[in-house]
């Protein structure tokens, strides 16, 4: 299987799992008690109210009908108007919030791709106290709620210590001093510092253990050991050789991870207040915001399927097996 | 009749019976389970340890830091920090444990036919679930339990709709390795059913990798019933680890550096969900699969 059959075969499993998202997005909301709008509808409405309501929203009418209009509003990013900012449409909310998302999530997933990938090839390499260390520590990182690390590092850092910020993106008294584009980088950067932590912290972990795994059964492999017969030095083998072919693994392994990311990022945004597509989320939990929380959905899951593709692109690119 | 035609020494005939015992004379699953144990204990000792319920209101000053009436403070509601935290183990290792069980259900019904169908069914099983492990996760149950409404059972509930995916993969292609062994063919070649061959001979083979997966899915339903109870989708009644920071955020004990109310908790879901990584290990040993 040449590259063509590789990319093939992403790109119908894209358009598959796009299929069933499409048709879970849809079908949720009416395979629960009682129909979507139960919940909105006053029962104190007259009746002929009531219907109205239902008829704005669609709902009286057969439900292929209902799919084919739900079908049309999601290829026009149409997704209802929010309850929580009414009359905004949830599409500008959602226009407004996914780069903060996409800027956390993705520095995220880079750094802890980086640095698992130097720990787990460190541990694999050393072997010995080195080894258990990093398996227990990656452990424990997987054990702690990820959210709760945050209020850890809010409470100790941010109230406490004061030395990073509590909540939003950059500094407000930027917009009414007018400082130039670098001092607001420098405090979206700033601001980004505390997220960014926890998010890695548990991906750091799974990365770790994967790379360890991985460059385990690499340096059992003939070529290893006849380049450790040639003398060559450890340094040499480890970066020159089995980086490359160890770390193959993990790459695939980001790509599973995004979902867990995306969940990730949720819980963080809530807790720094980072006002991303997570914060949106949790803001529509609490004020019942169904038309928001349908859309956020939709978009977050679209998001980690393109994201898939194009690490699973980006594998076949690197894999010479799959190259050819 | 078990059919050995070159075929499983099969583990599992050892019996589970001794498993507890070898369970527990390693030092990883003396303290996993140790732990595990403590936490679920506790909530019931409680009332020998301290005189305050859990959720009685005003039973001390409200946000005072840790004093000896007090070992970890009051909430702003001036109930007892240290009450809540001895009751709130409970809640997670249930939910955990119930999404563990529900899960391996389902991972068997999904995962065996996945494997060992190579047709139609096969692939569309496999398809679903490659799927589902790619959806992210909290937006769905958060979606889905804003619409159930709260409640332990419907915690549990999508707990296993999103736990599925990843033990159902592993065992799917354990599956489809052991489905051309000597054993399967033996039986396929002796006209024995589909069913009989999935649930008879294929089914024991698989189960200490279902057993092991489940401590992992536990580890995971922990995890994400204290997130979800935190984002305010818990049962407000119930005392649980997540509850208690979803009131300490709502208050603000945050923002005024409140750290005693804070810490414990999620100390306790640390320790309870490193508790099961432990005993992981060890089951990973006994039962010898290699899940990575």
């Amino acid at each position: 299987m040449a590259w063509r059959g590789y990319l093939v075969q992403r790109l119908t499993f894209f358009f598959y799992s796009f299929l069933i998202l499409l048709v879970l997005n849809f079908l949720i909301p009416r395979l629960m008690p009682g129909n979507p709008v139960s919940r909105f509808v006053n029962p104190l409405m007259s009746p002929a109210a009531q219907h109205q309501i239902l008829e704005q929203f669609g709902l009286t009418k057969p439900l292929y009908v209902q799919f084919l209009l739900y079908l049309k509003g999601v290829f026009t990013g149409n997704f209802g108007l929010s309850f929580l900012y009414y009359p905004t449409p949830v599409s500008t909310l959602i226009v407004q919030r996914l780069p903060w998302t996409l800027f956390l999530t993705g520095t995220a997933t880079v750094l802890a791709a980086l640095i698992g990938m130097v720990l787990g090839l460190l541990a694999a390499w050393k072997r010995g106290k080195v080894d258990s260390a990093a398996v227990y520590s990656s452990m424990a990182l997987r054990s702690l709620p990820t959210f709760w690390l945050g209020l850890v590092l809010l409470i100790l850092f941010g109230v406490t210590l004061k030395v990073f910020p509590t909540s939003g993106y950059f500094s407000t008294s930027l917009l009414t001093s007018g400082g130039g584009v670098l001092l607001f980088i420098q405090s979206l950067l700033y601001h980004s510092v505390l997220p960014i932590i926890t998010l890695m912290a548990y991906l750091v972990g799974g990365n770790l253990l994967i790379m360890r795994a991985s460059t385990l059964n690499t340096i059992r492999e003939d070529y290893v050991t006849t380049l450790k017969a040639f003398g060559y030095d450890d340094g040499k083998i480890v970066y020159g050789h089995v980086l490359k072919n160890a770390s193959l693994p993990m790459l695939t392994n980001i790509g599973i991870q995004m979902g867990y990311i995306v969940s990730g990022a949720v819980l963080v945004e809530t807790v720094f207040s980072y006002p991303g597509m997570g914060l949106l989320v949790y803001q529509a939990v609490l004020a019942r915001d169904y038309p928001t929380l349908q859309g956020s959905f939709f978009v977050l899951t679209l998001t980690t399927l393109v994201a898939l593709l194009v690490v699973d692109l980006l594998y076949g690119l690197l894999d010479p097996r799959v190259r050819r | 009749m078990t059919l050995e035609l070159g075929g499983d020494p099969m583990q599992s005939s050892r019996g589970y019976t001794d498993l507890l015992g070898r369970l527990v004379r390693d030092p990883k699953g003396a303290v996993g389970l140790g732990v595990i144990l403590c936490f679920t204990i506790l909530p019931f000792l409680r009332p020998l340890i301290t005189k305050y319920p859990p959720l009685a209101v005003g039973v001390g000053v409200p946000n005072e830091p840790p004093s000896h009436l007090h070992p970890m403070g009051t909430t702003s509601l001036g109930q007892d920090v240290f009450s809540q935290f001895l009751a709130g183990g409970l809640v997670p290792v249930e939910v955990g444990v119930l999404t563990g069980i529900f899960t391996s259900l389902l991972v068997v019904l999904i995962a065996i036919p996945a494997g060992y169908y190579s047709q139609r069914l096969g692939r569309l099983l496999t398809l679903i679930t490659d799927v589902f492990l790619i959806i992210p996760t909290l937006p769905l149950i958060i979606l889905i339990g804003v619409y159930l409404g709260p409640s332990l059972i419907n915690q549990v509930l999508v707990l296993t709709l999103i736990s599925w995916p990843f033990p159902a993969r592993v065992v799917a292609s354990q599956v489809l390795s052991l489905k051309e062994r000597g054993f399967v063919q033996g039986a396929k070649a002796l006209g024995a059913s589909d069913a009989r061959i999935m649930f008879g001979e294929i089914l024991p083979n698989v189960t200490n990798l279902i057993i092991s997966n489940s401590i992992l899915v536990i580890i995971f339903a922990i995890l994400f019933q204290t997130a979800i109870s935190f984002l305010g989708l818990g049962v407000p009644t119930a005392p649980g680890w997540g509850n208690m920071l979803y009131y300490a955020e709502q208050s603000g004990a945050i923002a005024s550096g409140e750290w005693w109310w804070v810490v414990p908790p999620g100390l306790g879901i640390l320790a309870v969900a490193f508790g099961f990584s432990l005993l992981f290990l060890r089951l990973e040993e006994l039962l010898g699969v290699e899940v990575r």
